[in-house]
């Protein structure tokens, strides 16, 4: 357990002996005298109240104890006592990350001005979009070591965040805080603000500024429209950050490196603090990226990427026992409304079984014969989607357990009747969203039991999971929990309700991996975090992590898609300001301004020091009256 | 002795045996005794002479002593007196302070027994009377046998109550019929009214006062410290003090001034005052009180 003031402990330990007297002083010592009178004239003596006072104060152990308890007491109120701090031995380095900071020199200025202000005790900050600490309580001469080893990422910075975490952290009290930045940007309150909060905080805080004005050209916003005949139109605005007009070179490539690629290329005029938006129609499916050819301050907010994720037509198998007049089931219906998307139904696996991109089996009352099933099991096993409904054949007939080594789920038993309650869980919450499980009633179900990799989205409770996920090779094996049927004695309702057809959607694109284009196009400084490790490959290096924090333009590959993710922030690209913090005058006398703290830990310590040499006076006296 | 309350220490009394008790004041008595006077009267022994005044009864003049100076001289004699000791030993709770043996009463006890001894050789008459709250006066006792019973008794005597001086003088001044050496000896915890009263009843008497005490009750002793609850040996009362340092010094004090006045009162009536610690040996008091010590 942690505790504000250790000491405090030792001084409450302190009462302990202060106990053991007061138990055993009530007992005074008997002695019996010849005569009381003359015990009784002292006595009558000490009636006037002059005499009446020394009375009470004669013992020395009485001093010794109202002394102990008024020196508990005022530890315990904890005196504040001014103290003029020399330099901090504390020092907390927030060092600009961001885009901006890639500008010439400033980096470099950054570093050297983060060596200069070094202290005893050091921790760094990198100010991202999110504040990230490098390292903490490092000795100067490693704290030197980190700082060489910084680079600026292409992320928004959020500094007032960063000097916030830096100020929150009680363990940084009568530190100081260097802020170094080029503060192109600032989302918060008048920096002064910052300065007086971290004084109340008795912590020092101190700005640097780095970096003169320089030109840079940049793309400050892009965006997709669906076109929808299988491309998109880009709008981009380019801008130029100087007080000279520009003739910019533009360039769309799109799927670089593949035979497809093609290039437009586009000149631009700008006038001084001038912007253009430019409109590149046609993009395709795959990866393409527009470029400024023209070399500035900032290169990565130069090239935007675009990621437009392939969707290529699917072939679904549907294996079910209903009669071929009853084929449009509510699945099959549901299924059908996908674009690019051919469905099949058979009541037995074809020969040409693998031409098919997802197998779907849903038989109820049939099985399927036990070739057929462990030639699914095969189909499954060599990276192949199969999603299996979970009817009562699947329990029942022998012939189905062919199916049951792939399965993600281990099928126990035929739920009796009942109403259980479908909950989505993990990823389940974000994938079906959109799906009313509110509505749908659960009469009758499989009850399973997930396998141990098995990913599960929607469960029913102690019933076990009713959609439930396992990747096996390059694909995925599905179980679905849910009966489509739509009889009177059909285990559920869900076919009925208006988001059946969603479910599908959303569960195939999500088995497909295809993704929303804002999912594949995002903005640096952005973190995500995963309910898995994955293998993540960034535009400079690969890692396995459950989350990736996007800090550099270009083109991140995770989970079997590409993500492109560009800066398009016009205060990270704006290099060309001067004096961008404003601490003059009033504001900057602020700034030099003496740390002045008030502390109570410091003469709390004397008065326990004290406190524990006055208790051991104590029970000097008390074992030389053999008290104790 | 067999069922003892208190030891009466005997063994020195045999070194009493060549001591003899004078008579400094007018102690008359029934009984004859060969106790020198300091008065002169109708004794046997001569002890000077002095010139023959008009009135002087001629019986006494020295014939023989006109024959040789032809002038005219009285002799004068020793005036032989037996005793009669009256000791009055104090007997309440306070005396048996401390807890340690001998006490004050076991020490005064073997003082009165040592006094009484050296008064039995002589043939005379003693009374050993023990006070607290009442009197217990005891007949005068003479001989041997006396001696020895008496002694027996002071083992067995139960030692309580309260000392109260003023009323044992009042009690026991009709029984003591003749001029007698009237012997004190108690710790004096009364109040000095009382002390004063009592010794004014007795100064008829050759009266001598034999002061006990105990160290420890004079000056209080180092573990005598901190919160303490003292208790009154005679009436068990209880008073709770802290004492430390300037209380001992107090105390001290107090008992200084009470001993201070016991001596004033001694002077202002003109009698012996012994203070006696019991750490003292019992043959050197009783010398001490005879005037040998």
């Amino acid at each position: 357990m942690d505790f504000e003031f250790t000491s405090g402990l030792i001084a409450l330990a302190g009462i302990i002996p202060l106990t053991i007297i007061y138990l055993l002083r009530p007992r005074p010592k008997n002695i019996i005298l010849p005569s009381l009178m003359f015990v009784r004239r002292i006595s009558q003596n000490l009636l006037d109240s002059r005499r009446t006072l020394s009375k009470r104060i004669t013992d020395p152990l009485f001093y010794l104890q109202l002394l102990a308890l008024i020196l508990l007491s005022i530890a315990l109120a904890g005196p504040l006592i001014d103290d003029f701090k020399e330099d901090a031995q504390k020092v907390i380095i927030i060092m600009d990350s961001s885009a901006s900071m890639t500008a010439p020199d400033r980096t470099r200025e950054a570093r050297s001005i983060a060596i200069d202000s070094l202290g005893q005790e050091n921790t760094i900050t990198a100010a991202e979009s999110i504040p990230v600490v490098i390292a903490k309580g490092l000795d100067a001469k490693d704290a030197e070591k980190i700082i060489n080893s910084m680079e600026a990422r292409n992320t928004p910075s959020d500094i007032p965040r960063a000097i916030l975490t830096a100020i929150n952290e009680k363990e940084n009290e009568y530190g100081k805080i260097v802020v170094i930045s080029d503060f192109e940007t600032w989302d918060g309150r008048a920096p002064e603000t910052y300065i007086r909060i971290a004084n109340t905080k008795n912590m020092e805080l101190e700005f640097r500024q780095v970096g003169n004005k320089t030109a840079n050209y940049a793309i400050v916003d892009g965006y997709l429209k669906d076109s929808n005949d299988g491309t998109y139109e880009y709008t981009c605005t380019i801008r130029n950050f100087n007080n000279k007009s520009a003739t910019l070179d533009v360039q769309l490539e799109s799927n670089p490196d593949t035979a497809s690629s093609s290039k437009v290329r586009n000149s631009v005029q700008l006038e001084e603090y001038g912007s253009q938006q430019i409109k590149f129609s046609n993009i395709p499916q795959g990866i393409s990226t527009v470029k400024i050819l023209n070399e500035d301050a900032i290169p990565c907010d130069n090239i935007a990427c675009i990621s437009i994720p392939e969707v290529k037509p699917k072939k679904i198998l549907v294996l079910t026992d209903i009669d071929k007049a009853a084929s449009k089931s509510p699945l099959v219906t549901a299924i059908s409304l996908l674009p690019d998307v051919g469905v099949d139904v058979r009541k037995d696996l074809p020969d040409n079984a693998t031409e098919y991109d997802t197998i779907i089996v849903n038989s109820k009352n049939k099985p399927l014969s036990t070739n057929d099933a462990l030639k699914i099991a095969a189909y499954a096993k060599n990276g192949k989607d199969l999603i299996v409904i979970g009817n009562e054949c699947l329990h029942d007939s022998l012939q189905m357990h062919g199916l049951y080594s792939i399965l993600p789920v281990d099928i126990q038993s035929v739920a009796k009747e009942g109403s259980y309650t479908i909950e989505t869980v993990g990823s389940g919450t974000n994938i079906f969203d959109d799906v009313s499980f509110g509505e749908v009633y659960l009469r009758k179900l499989l009850v399973t039991l997930p396998k141990e990799d098995a990913a599960v989205l929607v469960d029913a409770g102690e019933a076990g999971p009713l959609v439930c996920m396992q990747n096996i090779n390059e694909g995925t094996v599905t179980y679905i929990g849910f009966s489509d049927t739509t009889e009177a004695d059909g285990w559920n309702n869900f076919a009925t309700t208006p988001t059946y057809p969603v479910f599908w959607a959303k569960l195939l694109r999500y088995m497909w991996g295809i993704e929303d284009i804002s999912e594949t196009n995002v903005n640096t400084g952005r973190y995500q975090a995963f309910d898995q490790t994955l293998k993540i490959k960034t535009p400079t290096e690969s890692v396995s992590s459950d989350f990736v924090y996007y800090d550099e333009c270009g083109l991140y590959e995770l989970n079997q898609k590409t993500i492109a993710v560009n800066l398009y922030d016009s205060g990270e690209s704006n290099t060309f300001t001067e004096r961008r913090l404003n601490l003059t005058g009033e504001n900057g006398a602020i700034q030099k301004e003496d740390l002045r703290t008030v502390s109570p830990d410091k003469p709390r310590k004397y008065l326990i020091y004290a406190l524990l040499l006055l208790l051991m006076v104590e029970s000097a006296v008390m074992l030389r009256r053999r008290i104790i | 002795m067999a069922g003892a309350k208190h030891t009466i220490d005997t063994s020195f009394l045999t070194q009493l045996d060549r001591y003899a008790i004078p008579l400094s004041r007018r102690v008359t008595a029934v009984h004859t005794g060969s106790h020198q006077s300091t008065r002169t009267g109708a004794g046997l022994d001569i002890i000077d002479h002095r010139k023959y005044n008009q009135g002087d009864s001629l019986k006494r003049i020295d014939w023989n002593l006109y024959a040789r100076t032809e002038k005219l001289y009285i002799r004068r004699f020793e005036e032989d007196k037996n005793l009669n000791m009256v000791i009055l030993l104090d007997a309440s709770s306070s005396m048996l302070f401390p807890d340690s043996t001998p006490n004050k009463f076991e020490y005064a006890a073997t003082v009165a027994a040592g006094v009484s001894y050296i008064v039995m050789k002589h043939n005379d008459v003693y009374t050993i009377t023990t006070f607290a709250d009442d009197v217990d006066y005891a007949k005068a006792h003479k001989g041997r046998d006396d001696f020895l019973r008496t002694i027996d008794a002071l083992t067995q005597i139960s030692v309580s109550g309260s000392t109260k001086l003023a009323d044992c003088a009042d009690s026991i001044y009709p029984r003591i019929k003749s001029k007698s050496m009237v012997l004190i000896i108690s710790d004096f915890l009364d109040n000095l009214d009382s002390v004063r009263n009592a010794v004014n009843r007795l100064s008829r008497h050759e009266l001598i006062l034999v002061h006990i005490y105990d160290e420890n009750e004079m000056n209080l002793p180092e573990t005598v410290d901190g919160t303490i609850k003292f208790i009154d040996s005679e009436t068990n009362e209880e008073i709770s003090f802290t004492v430390g340092p300037n209380f001992k010094k107090e105390y001290a004090n107090e008992y200084a001034k009470h001993i201070a006045e016991l001596e004033k009162i001694a002077y202002d009536f003109k009698i012996p005052y012994f203070r006696v610690s019991i750490k003292n040996e019992p043959l050197d008091t009783v010398l001490k009180i005879i005037g040998e010590g």
